[in-house]
């Protein structure tokens, strides 16, 4: 029974997993993609997952998210067991409580991006916060591209009304696998920045997937996952700091 | 390259067996429609073959007229007298005559033994067994007036046994004869449905026959004697208009006969295989589309590895030709079956035909391949010079969305082919122009088609423009992917939108023959009571009927209406014959010139138009020939306006007296189809009737109709019609709802990665599965929409353009039939959806979000 880590600041957690088991294939075959990881998401921190391919950080994002659940372990999003909750409260928890951003396909192409941004709360059947809204849609500059089609924006455009529509629901935490993954460097660093303020002026929490030193150079934190375990951590990291642990967990 | 081909089957297997399955049925269908014609036309000609089995020769008289569907052949009966010449012959062994009349058999309780099926025969018994097609399995032949044999099937309707009484109602008086005999016909208990009384050959010819004569004589030949032989030594005593003929070609005349009659029966279910196969037809054409366009990165793989043009090409076609040749035996096997249903429906409804195993002629099986092939890879073909044209290149790049470009061409053909569509309708409804009206429909139907992708977004986002109001996300997503792909939203609902045009126009045609014949009766019937069989058409009321309300008081006219065929000037005619005394008391035919009270022995009526085109006027005349051989001149006595109330909207040009019946036509055309009766005045409806019934009751097939009784029969008929037309076509509206399963599921695997977006952003299953119901249901109404809107117009033309025949022609446009028809829409456009949307909402999430 592993002992619960003490939170290392002051801060709550806004998700956690518990020894996390997700075992693909069986026996012989059997990988496994996460090997007992414990770890805590603080409220109002950007964190960042970094390990290389096959590390399983995507698989963490993942069932912490609740796309995907865990062979054994536990996990909670606030306080809630994510394996008490069936398909619907799944649902409704995605709807409600998490943000996602998604390295390419993150809009719905016949929406534009105006309803692209409010879709969970109308899936809820709930007016947007227009307030709200408006606040997200200006701090990620998207004002005069609201009635745009996916098809008619630029990559970085796009990315950014993914990170406005995981804002938009004021959602508590946010994971985001890969999001600039397919953007150059200049709309990489718009995003990042973006995701930085969400955290710093409007109090999100967000949990980040990257093998890029420089897009996890803006989090607070960075966990290094190496064969489904947590191997490292850094706090307040510099890119050249990440580099070198990269460097040397690649070893 | 056969491999990749047969691979590329393999990989999308489920998908194509929903497309195989619209061809099968297609397929099916003319397989079907083939195997139960061949199935019918060998049990008649095996009926025929035994009827005529052992005879040598017919002796009959010379056709001097030629028949209509509706009359048969028209051959004057013969004098039986000349039986014994015959039989004086050198060579001839016997002769027979065969009298062939009608009797309808009373049941113990006084109802008689109707059938609306089957013709209802009373005949004589041969005395020569080599002609008879009939077996005592009980008792003994009949002899003298007060006996008889009845078929077995009929003992058995009526509880007949021998040692019986049995009431017959004949052209004549009811007989009341015992039941001597009970007989089989070759094994079956009937003949194709036939009821069967027979008596002795005088007594039949005495009472089955109106005039004393027979129909035809058969004769036997000595052994050694061949047929020709026979009956050039035959021919040599008969008189000039009589004919002597070999078995072996009157059996082989009556076959072809019943081969044309059966003709119609396979025009009707051809034209159904025909509308299921085209349905199949765009089923296949959009699902080749859509699967191709999701092989472009593989196909472009293959084009980059060294595959050439030809052989995309070539391979694409492949996989269709093998779909088609699978979905092609499918259909066979699914024709034989629906062949022997339709047969054991026949059994059911008493056509008790000999069983015979279903006829799966080798052209069956040869044409259902044929068109299953041919049609599904000319459906493909389109898909597959598309696919050929994917440039390598494509393999790198990411799938280009669909985009439609709005090709002038396209535009440009679709407008013209509109125009003319629309220039058919109005000049083939303003002409009487049948065939122009059809060309157009099919003009404009080809129009809507080629303008689909141009129309459907437009239709769609107009049909699913309140669904975000009311259905929130999932009815502006349902909206929005209706109309994403115009083409093949458009080619998805022109199956469905083929179906219901075909349904709307042939129940506007329906809806308004209905109304057309119950204006007629209300505008031109002037009779207060008819009196019919309510049977199978045959014409069977005695005359007697007619002349015994005409005494009677209470009685101001009546009228019997007969049939038959004649020629004018050589050219031969469906006539009508009336009592001329009191045909204007009883129709309103609109007489303009003349009076048919001078119908009598030597005058004729003749409509306006048949008058005009011919350059006839009043008192004209012309050489008639009859059937019984006579020709004479006639004149015209009256020319009308329209005689669509006597003749029920079939060809009614020339009107003859019934006493001109009686003198020149076989027996067959001495009975009444129908008898009309006006009450005299200042007589209660209910004395009338009274007076009515009492003179009927003395012929138990004959029921008696006032004016809605009238207009319920033929409307009841009508309904059976359209009932058995509705089933069909539901047939194929129910492939064409496959058709929109098929889109649907190929557009929701296309859409993976959205759907699993949409689920990982917080839509729920129901959310999912409804607005793909949404979507099934725009593109399900679309398609119903347009099909209605060209079989509005096309059955409205139609009916216009029947105008010159159809009497007191009134369009009657079904509106409750064709909500019905939208609402059948909608169900099956929810439950087109169930599978896909099913599908679509146990996606795996993450698998969705993380498709590549």
């Amino acid at each position: 029974m592993p002992a619960r880590p003490a939170p290392t600041t002051g801060t709550r957690a806004i998700a956690r997993a518990v020894d996390a088991v997700k075992l693909y294939g069986f026996g012989d075959a059997a990988v496994r993609a996460l090997d007992g990881v414990t770890v805590d998401f603080e409220s109002g921190r950007y964190t960042a997952i970094m390990g290389p391919s096959g590390s399983g950080k995507s698989t963490l994002m993942h069932c912490v998210a609740g796309l995907d659940s865990l062979t054994s372990g536990q996990v909670f999003i606030g306080d809630v067991d994510l394996a008490t909750l069936d398909d619907r409260g799944l649902t409704r928890l995605r709807r409600d409580q998490v943000g996602f951003v998604f390295q390419s396909f993150n809009l719905v192409p016949t929406l534009d991006a105006g309803e692209n941004i409010t879709l969970p709360a109308s899936l809820a059947g709930r007016r947007p916060e227009q307030a709200w809204v408006d606040e997200v849609v200006a701090t990620l500059g998207l004002g005069d591209r609201l009635h745009h089609r996916p098809s008619e924006l630029s990559g970085g455009q796009q990315q950014r009304v993914a990170v406005a529509r995981a804002l938009a629901q004021r959602p508590g935490i946010i994971f985001a696998d890969e999001p600039t993954g397919n953007l150059d460097s200049k709309a990489s660093a718009e995003i990042l920045g973006f995701m930085r303020r969400a955290v710093d002026d409007l109090g999100q929490s967000v949990v980040m997937v990257s093998h890029d030193p420089g897009a996890a150079g803006y989090a607070d934190r960075v966990l290094f996952l190496v064969d489904g375990r947590i191997v490292d951590e850094m706090r307040d990291p510099t890119a050249d700091g990440l580099i070198d642990n990269m460097r040397r967990l690649g070893e | 390259m056969l491999k990749t081909a047969l691979k590329g089957l393999l990989g999308h297997k489920l998908r194509l067996a929903i497309t195989a399955v619209a061809i099968a049925l297609g397929v099916g269908f003319m397989a079907g429609t083939l195997v139960l014609t061949d199935t019918l036309a060998r049990t008649f000609d095996d009926l025929f073959a035994r009827v005529g089995a052992g005879v040598d020769a017919e002796v009959r008289a010379r056709s001097v007229v030629e028949g209509s569907t509706e009359t048969g052949q028209q051959r004057a009966d013969v004098d039986p007298a000349i039986v014994e010449r015959i039989t004086a012959v050198e060579g001839v062994k016997g002769a027979e005559a065969n009298v062939l009349g009608f009797a309808v058999p009373v049941k113990k309780d006084g109802t008689p033994i109707a059938s609306a099926s089957a013709p209802q025969f009373g005949g004589n018994w041969y005395r020569l067994d080599e002609v008879n097609p009939y077996e005592l399995v009980e008792g003994q032949p009949p002899r003298g007036p007060k006996e008889a044999v009845i078929d077995r099937s009929l003992a058995k309707s009526g509880d007949f046994s021998v040692g019986d009484p049995i009431k017959v109602q004949t052209i004549g008086p009811t007989l009341e004869l015992e039941v001597v005999g009970i007989a089989t016909f070759g094994g079956s208990d009937n003949a194709a449905g036939a009821t069967f009384v027979a008596m002795d050959t005088p007594n039949a010819t005495r009472y089955f026959s109106a005039d004393g004569r027979v129909q035809t004589i058969s004769v036997v030949g000595e052994e050694g004697v061949s047929q020709e032989e026979l009956v050039r030594r035959i021919g040599a005593i008969l008189p000039g208009d009589l004919e002597a003929v070999t078995g072996a070609a009157s059996i082989d005349e009556a076959q072809q006969e019943s081969r044309e009659q059966l003709e119609v029966f396979n025009a009707f279910f051809s034209g159904f295989a025909a509308v299921s196969l085209v349905v199949g037809a765009f089923l296949i054409y959009n699902t080749f589309g859509i699967i191709i366009g999701q092989r472009t990165r593989e196909l472009a793989l293959l084009r980059s590895l060294g595959a050439g043009r030809g052989q995309v090409l070539g391979s694409v076609l492949l996989e269709a030709a093998v779909i088609g040749l699978l979905a092609s035996l499918a259909g066979i096997v699914l024709g034989v079956g629906l062949a022997v249903g339709l047969k054991a429906l026949l059994d059911l409804i008493g056509i008790d035909l000999p069983d015979t195993a279903p006829v799966i002629a080798p052209r069956t099986v040869i044409v259902s391949i044929v068109l299953g092939v041919v049609i599904t890879t000319l459906s493909a073909l389109v898909p597959a010079v598309k696919a050929s044209r994917v440039p390598p290149l494509a393999a790198i790049r990411d799938v280009a969305v669909e985009r439609v470009q709005g090709s002038a061409v396209r535009a440009a053909l679709g407008v013209v082919l509109g125009a003319l569509g629309i220039a058919g309708l109005v000049a083939g409804a303003a002409n009487d122009e049948l065939a122009q009206v059809l060309t157009g429909v099919v003009l404009v139907f080809a129009a809507v088609v080629v303008l689909g992708p141009r129309i459907a977004p437009v239709v769609a986002r107009g049909l699913g423009a309140p669904l975000p109001r009311l259905a929130g996300i999932p009815g502006l997503l349902a909206r929005e992917n209706a109309t994403r792909n115009p083409k093949r939203s458009a080619g998805t609902a022109s199956a469905l939108m083929l179906s219901v045009a075909v349904v709307t126009v042939l129940s506007i045609f329906f809806f308004s023959f209905l109304a057309s014949i119950n204006s007629s009766v209300d505008q031109d019937l002037l009779a207060d009571y008819q009196i019919d069989t309510g049977g199978f058409g045959f014409p069977t009321l005695s005359p007697e009927i007619a002349t015994r309300l005409e005494e009677r008081p209470e009685v101001a006219a009546a009228s019997g209406v007969r049939f038959g065929s004649f020629a004018v000037e050589g050219d031969s005619h469906p006539v009508y014959g009336v009592d001329g005394a009191d045909v204007d008391e009883l129709f309103d035919l609109g007489l303009e010139e003349g009076s048919f009270e001078d119908l009598g022995a030597d005058g004729f009526a003749v409509d306006r138009v048949t008058a005009e085109e011919q350059g006839w006027r009043l008192g004209t005349e012309l050489d008639v020939t009859f059937p019984n051989g006579t020709t004479r001149p006639m004149r015209i006595v009256a020319v009308y306006d329209n005689a669509g109330i006597v003749a029920q909207n079939s060809d009614g040009h020339y009107l003859l007296d019934n006493s001109v019946f009686t003198a020149e036509f076989p027996a067959q055309n001495q009975f009444d189809a129908r008898v009309a009766v006006r009450s005299a005045e200042g007589v209660s409806s209910d004395e009338a009737r009274a007076a009515i019934d009492e003179v009927a009751a003395a012929f138990p097939s004959a029921e008696v109709r006032d004016r809605d009784g009238i207009k319920e029969e033929q409307n009841s008929q009508l309904y059976q019609s359209l009932g058995i037309l509705v089933v069909m076509l539901a047939l194929s509206v129910l492939i064409g709802g496959l058709g929109i399963t098929n889109t649907l599921a190929l557009s929701v695997f296309e859409r993976t990665r959205e759907v699993g977006l949409l689920r990982a952003v917080g839509a729920s299953r129901r959310q999912l599965r409804a607005s793909i119901g949404y979507e099934s249901v725009i593109l399900t109404l679309f398609g119903t929409i347009m099909g209605m809107v060209i079989g509005v117009a096309g059955g409205a033309a139609l009916i216009s353009a029947l105008s010159g025949t159809l009497i007191r022609a009134t369009i009657s446009v079904p509106i409750p039939f064709l909500v019905a028809v939208l609402l059948l829409a909608v169900i099956i456009g929810v439950l087109a959806s169930l599978l896909p949307a099913w599908r679509a909402s146990r996606l795996d999430v993450l698998r969705a979000v993380a498709a590549e």
